[in-house]
């Protein structure tokens, strides 16, 4: 779909689907044909390059038919570049490029925890956006306050080490220090992120942060010299050459 | 005019807001900066009512959260803060996705200009009303407010009205107005001149129509309470009679009320057309008063102007 949309870069949808594969069938408590139930969990996305990946964890869990995603970005589709609340089934929050959606989430979590079967809010954002100051001003307001149903996902690309990068460490001992539940996994080790999930009180307590590494490694080989690093929409020749990677991949599971 | 009764619509809507408070269940008021601050606000239910000292982007981005959890938030503070600061999240956050979210802004027009230009914003309108789904008040008195408020605490969009801080009475056509979306009062009928105004300077608009009247020009004075969406058949209809407008507004000249007649004028019935609004300059720093004296926001310039749209109406 991004490769017939000549949307760029992708690395991180890339990097993100594993993750959203875990989060929409082993972790979020939804029912895709009730998108607006108000017991369901809800999802927040804060890094808009990895609306494709979220696109397509949605249609492959049934929000909607996957023939969508061949219209990704285009004229009246339903996916267009960023998640629109209220349009795209499955959104439940407006997708921001202006900021961090940590004070949004925030609030609707708190909000959420004065019911009985408080349900989690989840905010899957990268650890670039951990520098900002408005998100500072704001991490540490919900650090200090009763949110035990938000769990934000801070994604970090990496190879597994833990901490997967110097930035990630300051991040995970910032969020700390400001009193909120500190865990971290590995997108690609599906034990690993549900041991990170299941060590966390969603009833009580502060909020939650899963300091996650993502490799973006799918297995295409023109990925793994360098263009990843290298934003550019896919040439049709790049594009062939992906599909059959994924498919040759995809049938040796 | 009832002078005995003077109050900012700044001050009315603390007031106001704090009985709404009581009655609506999904009701929270969060308030952010200095410009927020007011001891009528303490009257609002524990819990209905969140102060903070956070960022004015991020107040928004709250009170877009507590709307996606079912609640009506209203969100006041600064003119500069919340228009200027938070023009992409009110876009982003609250309009795209539809939230009911109301602003209200503080410190509109020349309120706070003691501070300075950099504190000074006025522009609010031009700016807000470029952004696809949200409403549009200006408020010229306590009534007015009081009818736009229970509009907006029975709607699902989002809303942003500008506040003042000059005290003014109530105007007293107002009584029983139903006031609506894309409304506007006829505070004075005429048929030799429209004169359109919003917020303050819909009573400098009235004297203006005082001062008309003996010099034989029978003026129409519209009450624009509404911006957006704008009340066209209210201006057409007083423009197919009087054959000519001024549109005064305290506001930068470019985008605000002017604009919005100039475009319904120009595509509908173009008319000899004239602005009374502040200049296209960073603003000195000084009184309200003065600075309304000083740039021309008076019902003089009104008056010229009438007169000279007047002059070259179509007999």
């Amino acid at each position: 779909m991004v490769g017939l949309a000549r949307s760029a870069p992708f690395d991180m949808a890339i990097a993100a689907a594993n993750l959203l594969v875990y989060l929409y069938w082993e972790e979020l408590i939804l029912i895709p044909s009730e998108p607006g139930r108000e017991d369901r969990d809800r999802f927040i996305i804060d890094i808009p390059s990895a609306a494709p990946a979220l696109y397509a964890v949605l249609a492959r869990r049934g929000f909607f038919e996957r023939e969508h995603l061949w219209h990704y970005r285009r004229l009246g589709a339903m996916l267009p570049a960023l998640p629109e609340f209220g349009r795209t089934p499955g959104i439940d929050a407006p997708s921001l490029t202006v900021q961090p959606s940590a004070a949004l989430a925030a609030s609707l979590a708190e909000e959420l925890a004065k019911r009985a079967d408080k349900p989690r809010v989840v905010l899957l954002t990268s650890e670039r956006q951990l520098a900002s100051e408005d998100f500072i001003q704001e991490a540490r307001r919900a650090g200090g306050a009763e949110i035990p149903n938000l769990l934000m996902i801070v994604v970090s690309r990496g190879d597994g080490k833990d901490p997967a990068s110097a930035s990630e460490g300051e991040g995970m001992k910032m969020l700390s220090q400001m009193g909120w539940s500190v865990r971290r996994a590995n997108s690609e080790d599906f034990q690993s992120l549900e041991e990170g999930c299941a060590s966390f009180d969603f009833t009580a307590g502060a909020p939650k942060a899963l300091f996650v590494s993502a490799s973006g490694d799918a297995g295409l080989s023109f990925l793994d010299h360098g263009q990843a690093e290298n934003p550019h929409s896919l040439s049709m020749g790049e594009l062939d050459q992906a599909l059959e990677e994924l498919e040759v991949k995809s049938n040796g599971r | 005019m009832d002078v005995n009764n003077m109050q900012s619509t700044f001050d009315a809507f603390c007031e106001l807001i704090a009985e709404y408070a009581r009655d609506d269940g999904d009701f929270v008021l969060l308030s952010t900066g200095q410009a927020a601050e007011n001891e009528l606000l303490d009257k609002i239910p524990e819990g209905k009512f969140i102060k903070t000292d956070s960022s004015a982007p991020n107040v928004l981005l709250r009170a877009a959260g507590l709307a996606l959890a079912g609640k009506k938030p209203w969100l006041l503070g600064g003119v500069a803060e919340l228009a200027g600061g938070g023009y992409r999240h009110i876009r982003e956050a609250i309009a795209m996705a539809k939230l009911p979210v109301r602003i209200a802004a503080a410190d509109g027009g020349l309120s706070c200009s003691s501070a300075g230009a950099a504190s000074q914003l006025l522009c609010d309108i031009a700016l807000i009303r470029t952004i696809p789904e949200i409403n549009l008040f200006v408020p010229s008195d306590r009534s007015s407010l009081k009818g736009i408020i229970a509009r907006a605490a029975n709607s699902s969009a989002p809303f942003y009205m500008r506040l003042g801080r000059t005290p003014v009475s109530d105007l007293d056509d107002s009584a029983g107005e139903n006031f609506r979306l894309g409304g506007a009062r006829i505070l004075r009928p005429g048929t030799g001149v429209t004169i359109c105004a919003c917020g303050i300077m819909v009573r400098q608009a009235l004297a203006a129509g005082e001062q008309l009247e003996r010099q034989n020009i029978s003026a129409e004075v519209i009450d624009c309470y509404c911006l957006k969406p704008f009340p066209e058949q209210a201006l057409l209809s007083s423009v197919r009679k009087t054959g000519c407008c001024v549109v005064a507004e305290e506001h930068g000249g470019a985008g605000g009320l002017f604009g919005l007649a100039s475009e319904c004028l120009g595509a509908a019935c173009p008319v000899p057309l004239r602005s009374v609004a502040a200049p296209d300059e960073f603003i000195n720093s000084g009184t309200p008063e003065e600075l309304r004296e000083y740039y021309g926001l008076t019902w003089k310039e009104i008056v010229d102007a009438a007169a000279q749209a007047w002059v070259l109406r179509r007999r």
